[in-house]
């Protein structure tokens, strides 16, 4: 291969501490040539613990104003950084250029004033904690306590562009010195929007609070010498057992994993679902809602659903599914990717092994349904979902466990005798039936309340 | 059979096989205080392929090369579902045979790729040599197949580069989701 084309593939900038650098020193991708990145200089990637954190003088109030108007200004997108992005991301993502579109939509959802008051609320019982030294609520003693910005490395999911925004939104409220590490799949959002901030406020502390840079996970030569306590207290890692598996040879004490476990969700549909031929129809679009976001490849997409019948009414269920699987929604493709070959296999196995199954659509991308009595092996993804038929919602419960974030349920008032022994199993989180996707701003994620775990609390006590 | 061709080191053999396996009759043959040199100059070695993850010393092959002495000694392309190897020409490329028809396809090995030039993709090929089974197969190697009618060594028809990677061991791709299986929460699941 030439040089010349060696250079036709993505080129991806850096931004360092609020600055954007571009280049093309680096290669990556299957063929070396699939994008490239400027050179890495690890130096600069680093806050020394001898300085004071940038933003650490900064008044909440103005880290929030600064963050809505970012919102604004990616709605604006004047100079048009926010649609180079979305144009190069279709590159690399493998969601296609609607659900990107529309993600890219919705990212000013995330700085909105009203969605990071939820937040900073949801985490800390008095906010002013983030600005200062407070006197410490307990009774008789004399004792404060502040937030102290913490040094976080992010290793980003990016199979949803909202990641990116989550993790600058929860990064700049605690006045953190974030080093966001991109992933392969979504090269591009979140310097996209560190540099619009910058258009707002070039050289704010909180500008200067962020690096957001490509390595390949799991490069050494990168990890080993920046996860270390000496440079940065916390590694937020965000799923995928890969981010994880270089991760573990770093945490120890002083460097902590702060992890958005990859997770798995499911549905639990009681026995009034099947009363009629349209009260199937409408539980299966609820369910179908909860399959698809993001074709399937989020944590919050359930992938098995247990319903309360027998395996006649779970076929016509199963049916209707597999029909609302392929409709284009906010967040899913109508056609979603292919199914890949050994899962194939797999799926066109069971179609011969009736009654005990019953295999809806086809491996083309609209969606596919199996209906079993056991769950299958093998993990359901790009829109596949497993219905499987249970004697009872109880005796389903016994399929969650600690990988499992969400489980939906169906009608909502079966949701009070089964959370309990759901979260005894292992799952986060109990929504009714539809509401998978739409997760509220300001509650825990995964079992914890992340801004709460980023942050480092500091005393003084007489 | 180690044992048979280093018995029958002083006489002219063809020896075909993966890198793996000469190394193990040399590991046998120094056992039995058989030293370097011995094998009878006539002797033609075709060998192939990688080290199948054995842990084998980074010059394991000029190790081979001088226990066996000045044979002649041919690199190919082959794998057991091939009825006959490809072996690399003085330009360094692998030839095909006449009778098995290389295909370059997609890697998730569901499309053909055009057989036109450099194309770079999933190795597959169909055998005609043989009788009894299907002979076609899709392996799991990444290629760079050139379809141009020449080979810069002279000879005609499509050749394989050298570079061969197999799909296991592209290190992966870095596209991280916030989903995930009970799988990596069992303990040793994160070893590797």
């Amino acid at each position: 291969m030439s040089e010349a084309s060696e250079k036709t593939g993505v080129m991806v900038p850096h931004v360092i501490k609020g600055a954007c650098v571009t280049g093309d020193a680096l290669s990556y991708g299957a063929s070396d040539a699939d994008f490239h990145t400027p050179a890495l200089d690890l130096d600069a990637l680093v806050w020394p613990r001898g300085e004071m954190p940038p933003a650490f003088d900064t008044p909440l109030a103005e880290i929030i104003d600064l963050l809505v108007e970012t919102g604004e200004a990616i709605c604006k997108d004047a100079d048009g950084l926010m649609s180079e992005a979305l144009e190069a991301i279709q590159r690399t993502s493998p969601l296609d250029a609607g659900v990107l579109g529309r993600s890219y939509e919705d990212l000013h959802l995330s700085f909105s004033r009203q969605n990071i008051d939820a937040q900073i609320d949801g985490a800390f019982a008095d906010r002013s904690v983030l600005d200062g030294w407070r006197p410490a609520p307990i009774a008789r003693e004399s004792a404060y306590v502040r937030v102290f910005p913490p040094r976080l490395v992010h290793i980003m999911a990016g199979n949803l562009p909202a990641v990116a925004a989550g993790s600058i939104v929860r990064g700049a409220v605690i006045k953190g010195m974030n080093l966001l590490k991109l992933p392969s799949n979504d090269l591009f959002t979140a310097t996209a929007i560190l540099r619009t901030m910058a258009t707002v406020a070039p050289d704010h502390p909180v500008t200067r609070s962020f690096s957001a840079v490509y390595w390949r996970g799991g490069d050494a030569a990168v990890e080993s010498r920046l996860f270390t306590p000496l440079y940065f207290d916390k590694l937020v890692a965000w799923g995928g057992q890969a981010s994880l598996l270089s991760a573990k040879n770093y945490i120890g004490p002083g460097f902590d994993l702060v992890s958005y476990d990859p997770k798995t969700s499911i549905a639990l549909i009681g026995r009034e679902a099947f009363g009629s031929e349209a009260e199937i129809e409408a539980v299966a679009e609820l369910a179908a809602a909860d399959a698809t976001p993001w074709n399937q490849s989020a944590c919050v997409s359930a992938r098995f659903m247990f319903v309360e019948t027998d395996a006649a009414s779970a076929d016509r269920f199963s049916a209707a599914l597999q029909r609302r699987l392929g409709i284009e929604r906010r967040n899913a493709s109508a056609v979603g990717p292919r199914v890949p070959g050994e899962l194939r296999e797999e799926i066109e196995m069971l179609r011969h092994m009736t009654p005990e199954y019953s295999v809806f659509g086809d491996c083309d991308g609209r969606g596919l349904v199996i209906r079993s009595e056991y769950p299958v092996d093998f993990h359901p993804d790009g829109k596949i979902v497993n219905v499987v038929t249970v004697d009872s919602l109880k005796a389903a419960t016994v399929h969650a466990n600690v990988a499992t974030q969400t489980v939906g349920i169906h009608p909502p008032d079966r949701k009070a005798e089964l959370r309990d022994v759901l979260v005894a199993n292992g799952a986060q989180r109990i929504v009714t039936l539809g509401g998978a996707a739409s997760a509220k701003v300001g509650l825990p994620h995964d079992g914890f309340i992340p801004l709460q775990r980023f942050v480092r609390w500091a005393t003084d006590e007489s | 059979m180690a044992e048979m061709i280093i018995e029958f080191r002083n006489e002219p053999m063809i020896i075909g096989g993966p890198w793996l396996q000469m190394w193990n009759v040399m590991q046998l043959a120094r056992q039995m205080g058989v030293g370097d040199g011995e094998f009878h100059p006539e002797t033609v070695l075709t060998c192939g392929g990688g080290t199948k993850g054995a842990d084998l010393p980074p010059n394991y092959r000029e190790q081979i090369l001088r226990f066996l002495g000045p044979v002649r000694f041919n690199q190919a392309y082959s794998m057991s579902e091939m009825s006959f190897n490809m072996p690399m020409c003085e330009a360094g490329n692998y030839h095909t045979t006449p009778w098995i028809i290389p295909l370059v396809l997609d890697r998730a090995g569901e499309v053909m790729l055009p057989r036109e030039g450099l194309v770079e993709g999933r190795f597959a090929f169909l055998d005609l040599g043989f009788e009894q089974r299907w002979g076609g197969m899709i392996s799991g190697d990444r290629v760079t197949m050139d379809f141009s009618e020449t080979c810069p060594c002279g000879r005609k028809g499509a050749v394989m580069l050298p570079g061969i990677t197999r799909y296991s061991d592209i290190p992966g791709d870095d596209k991280i989701t916030c989903a995930g299986t009970v799988d990596g929460y069992i303990r040793g699941a994160l070893a590797g």
